[in-house]
């Protein structure tokens, strides 16, 4: 059922009326029609589930696919149409989306990668409800081009902490570090972002000695940026790129200092502050 | 031990901030007590002086001054960046005032071998007075024995302390540029390149913590001490020379041509070490 559509078009604002037709033409317009509407919602007849089927015209055509046609990636839309069972369980968007990937882009190679990587065996062994894919990382309908040296590849790079964030939060927030993560934080454009270091298809746990963070691999993703690192040294600064802040609560200097400003903010300025609002009472 | 040391190193550098803020308060309170100030600001009693500064050093200066407020700001914002983007404009300006500030101080080493090196050779008589200075300068006593242009505090600091501290900026600086040209030496012994990288870059950040916290001191003490001087460093005010300077028995400038190392006995107040002499200590 397609609520949505009765509102645009004019009919009784709340009844929702059934769709049937079949796309066929390779276009975005006729579909943005309807999704174009923020208030599209797919109901499902028996669950009553409801979801969002809204797509941000701006977003698609920002995207770097502004020129592909809808169902060049949604290949198995005529499936799943109201033509068809509309409480169908759809398959995970995100593996046809991968599949669609592959389609246009010769991504073998990183298919490939990802299938090895931490990300792929999660997604299959969870049945894709874990596991980053690839619109996770890339994004889907507002999709951007990550080619290096353009604007948008900088913006790519720029958005990692939010895009690993979405999964590995605490490790985004504590990027923090001095020359690495404090500048990433100030969008310095040559500091490293979480898949420099960390690897982005091919991604593997740290535990893995494929990870570009094992002690195998560790100097050599030093060096991709600097000269001559060794291991110990790699593994000694390594405590600072995500453990500046746990380093700072730990030391016993910034503990007493945090302590005593607590016990004067606490003891002495919240007094005056008490102080200050009587007089202001009296005064009035 | 480098992590922890890097945090330690942030500790440090707030305490040698803070260290320059509490001698601010305490020289204020003690000033302000003493009636110095009152003296100073108010009854205008500031130091005289016999001589009226030549330009050059004043340029070179405002060339030291200006250099070392953008190599600090830019410093600290290549290790603490507080505004979004630009660290590569900010190393560029890095390096810029790091050029111009070392053509400088080559150019005011120069001067000083020509003209007023003197002003800065610190003498047995500044060694031996030196605590008198610093009881002056702890409100204990009203005073100290006025030897030469600068006492022994103006003078190790001006003419030692602050070289040194550029020194070792210059020589920390250059070895992050081209570690693997000028230090591949320390490469093994710090374990890697990028290891002595960081090392040099951890002195070299603290060496400039201690570069501000002396600089506080100084701009503080220049400006209370002498204001009219410091106005006319500046080119604010002219401060002219006065007649009489000297009149007080310590002598002129141009009595004490190399900074009192060589001043006729007599010509200044007796020193300490001149007391203890005559009293056969």
């Amino acid at each position: 059922m397609c609520a949505g559509y009765a509102d645009a078009a004019g009919q009784s604002g709340n009844k929702a009326k059934a769709i049937r037709f079949v796309s066929g033409v390779p276009s975005k317009t006729g579909c943005l029609v309807c999704h174009g509407d923020a208030k599209i919602l797919k109901t499902k007849t028996k669950s009553k589930t409801k979801k969002n089927l809204f797509v941000s015209k701006n977003s698609v055509f920002m995207s770097a696919h502004k020129d592909l046609a809808c169902i060049e990636c949604h290949k198995d839309f005529s499936k799943f149409t109201a033509t068809k069972d509309h409480d169908a369980d759809i398959p995970n968007y995100k593996v046809t989306a991968r599949l669609s990937c592959q389609n246009c882009h010769e991504h073998v190679k990183q298919l490939q990668q990802y299938n090895q990587s931490i990300h792929g065996k999660t997604a299959r062994a969870t049945g894709e409800k874990r596991g980053a894919d690839c619109v996770d990382c890339h994004g889907a309908h507002g999709i951007i081009s990550v080619k290096k040296g353009t604007a948008t590849g900088e913006q790519f790079r720029m958005s990692s902490a939010q895009i690993c964030g979405k999964c590995h939060k605490s490790y985004a927030d504590s990027y923090n570090d001095y020359y690495h993560g404090k500048a990433y934080n100030q969008m310095a454009t040559d500091a490293p972002v979480c898949w420099d270091c960390h690897g982005s298809h091919g991604i593997q746990p740290k535990e893995s000695p494929y990870s570009t963070l094992s002690d195998a691999n560790l100097s050599v993703t030093c060096n991709k940026c600097h000269v001559d690192v060794r291991l110990e040294f790699a593994k000694e600064y390594g405590r600072l790129i995500h453990g500046s802040p746990k380093l700072r609560s730990d030391n016993i200097a910034i503990n007493i200092a945090g302590k005593v400003i607590t016990w004067v903010n606490t003891n002495i300025l919240e007094r005056i502050r008490g102080i200050t609002a009587y007089i202001g009472t009296l005064a009035s | 031990v480098f992590a922890d040391l890097n945090i330690w190193a942030d500790v440090v550098a707030v305490l040698m901030i803070m260290a320059p803020l509490g001698f601010w308060s305490f020289q204020i309170a003690g000033n302000t007590f003493t009636g110095r100030y009152r003296r100073k600001f108010i009854e205008k009693q500031w130091p005289h002086h016999d001589e009226v500064v030549p330009f050059s050093p004043k340029f070179m200066h405002a060339i030291n001054l200006t250099m070392m407020i953008a190599l600090g700001v830019s410093g600290m914002y290549l290790r603490f960046p507080f505004f979004a983007a630009g660290r590569d404009s900010m190393k560029l300006i890095h390096f810029v005032c790091m050029y111009i500030l070392i053509i400088n101080a080559a150019f005011r080493v120069r001067y000083a071998l020509k003209k007023d090196g003197g002003n800065f050779i610190i003498t047995m008589r500044d060694i031996v007075n030196a605590p008198k200075v610093l009881l002056y300068y702890t409100f204990i006593t009203k005073s100290y024995p006025h030897l030469t242009k600068y006492n022994i505090m103006q003078k190790s600091t001006y003419g030692y302390m602050f070289p040194a501290l550029l020194v070792i900026q210059t020589i920390t600086g250059f070895a992050m540029i081209w570690p693997q040209y000028i230090f591949s030496w320390s490469a093994d012994f710090f374990g890697g390149i990028t290891s002595a990288m960081a090392w040099f870059r951890l002195a070299h950040f603290l060496s400039a913590m201690a570069f501000l916290m002396m600089t506080m001191i100084h701009a503080f003490l220049a400006i209370t001490e002498d204001l009219p001087a410091f106005l006319d460093f500046f080119g604010i005010v002219k401060h002219k020379p006065h007649a009489d300077h000297g009149t007080d028995n310590h002598g002129t400038h141009k009595d004490n041509p190399t900074g009192g190392f060589k001043a006729p006995q007599g010509s200044y107040r007796k020193s300490g070490s001149q007391v203890y002499r005559e009293r056969g200590i």
